[in-house]
């Protein structure tokens, strides 16, 4: 686990430089696209950017433990803004997945406790 | 709205039901079971907003997300329906939950939902805005490219549209752009939307109409300045593109990505061959 960081640094470091590499080999296409204008008024998806690529693939990974087929798994990834990557990663377990289905772990709770008071093994006092 | 349809949910499967519902009002025909493999987490037992997002661009539709006020809904909601994230549990202990608002009556301050199992749920207003606050005010809309919010919101819908793009290409994006700049003439980013699918699409000429645009009105825009020297250069305009990246590069001094897209233009036109009568009278007639 302890190497994670350094791979997510040296990741960073490897994007950064291809990105510069590309910077002098697109001699091919010099315009600036619109997602590139409008990353520049949001400033912060600028900053943002470079874990994107890496961020993509914590995704894909957190999807298919959740039971997401592989292959669907990757194809909703790319799907994926760069933007809505970033809101993803490493939240999987806590963001708001709307099913309807919260009550019924309610129930559940609820339902232990009844039992718990009604059998006696947990009381007030 | 009584013509959109209901799909009922099954289990967990609100994420599903609410898109398909909203999908196929916007022409789309697809059934909730085919957007499971897109937007259901079996492990979450429930659907994402992001996912929703996506899957909607997936279908050709581009995926707006409504300003956070109910008045913005409501606005919405006179042309067409629109996905909302509600929690009908507590704030501590949230049971989150997709629906489509189909519409508002102004008359009895009732929203009228399709949710659930439920073909025509209608709630107080009131209580529709606590589940709907609970949620942080979230709703999204599907759109055919070309269509509109009702919103005056050119910076989120011209976002959504250049992530619709980023999916679908270029050649499906230009109506949308086209009718974000019809609406708001005045926004820089809509035409430079249009104007950069335009040029992807290898249009160039209506592209290089639309870049001129924007470098007459902001001649500090280098980023339409800069387009506008490569898309000179690709119609053979070379003396033009020349003089055009000078003006780029006097507008923006500073180093950093926008420099280094200039200084690579520059190179491109510095190495095309210089032919006879490379000045076009493009630039002459701005539209």
């Amino acid at each position: 686990m302890s190497l994670r960081p350094f791979l997510r640094t040296l990741s960073a470091v490897l994007i950064v430089s291809l990105l510069n590499l590309g910077m002098l080999q697109t001699a091919g296409a010099a315009a600036i696209d619109t997602q590139a204008a409008i990353a520049l008024e949001d400033r912060a998806a600028v900053t943002a950017r470079i874990d994107e690529r890496l961020a993509r693939e914590d995704v894909r990974q957190a999807m298919q433990s959740l039971g997401v087929d592989p292959e669907q798994a990757r194809e909703r990834v790319a799907a994926l803004t760069d933007a809505e990557v970033l809101q993803l990663d490493g939240k999987l377990a806590q963001l708001p997945a709307a099913g309807d289905g919260g009550w019924i772990l309610l129930v559940i709770v609820l339902g232990v406790l009844i039992y718990l008071f009604a059998s006696g093994k947990l009381s007030y006092r | 709205m009584t013509d959109v349809p209901f799909f009922p949910q099954r289990d967990f499967q609100c994420g599903p039901a609410a898109l398909a519902t909203v999908l196929v009002q916007s022409g789309v025909e697809i059934a909730p079971a085919a957007l499971e493999p897109q937007v259901y987490l079996p492990g979450r037992q429930g659907s994402f907003q992001v996912e929703l997002l996506a899957a909607t661009r997936r279908q050709g539709r581009i995926a707006y997300v409504v300003k956070p006020e109910l008045r913005a809904l409501i606005a919405e909601l006179t042309q067409r329906p629109a996905v909302v994230l509600q929690n009908l549990g507590l704030e501590a202990l949230p049971r989150w939950h997709f629906a489509v608002v189909i519409g508002y009556d102004a008359a009895t301050d009732e929203v009228i939902l399709r949710s659930g199992t439920e073909r025509r749920q209608v709630m107080g207003a009131h209580e529709f805005l606590r589940t709907w606050a609970l949620g942080r005010q979230w709703a999204m809309l599907t759109l055919v490219p070309g269509e509109l919010p009702a919103t005056d919101d050119p910076d989120g819908y011209v976002r959504a549209v250049a992530d619709f793009e980023t999916l679908q290409g270029p050649a499906a994006a230009i109506p949308a752009y086209a009718a974000a700049v019809q609406r708001w003439p005045d926004h820089r980013l809509a035409r430079l939307g249009l104007a950069n699918a335009l040029r992807t699409d290898g249009r160039i000429a209506a592209a290089v109409a639309q870049f001129d645009v924007l470098a007459a009105r902001d001649p500090h825009d280098a980023v339409a300045l800069n387009n506008l020297a490569d898309g000179l250069l690709q119609l053979g305009c070379r003396d033009d593109a020349l003089e055009t990246i000078e003006r780029a590069s006097r507008a923006h001094p500073e180093p950093g990505r926008i420099r280094a897209a200039i200084e690579a233009t520059r190179q491109e036109i510095e190495a095309s061959p210089a032919q006879g009568g490379a000045t076009c009278a493009l630039t002459e007639e701005r539209p």
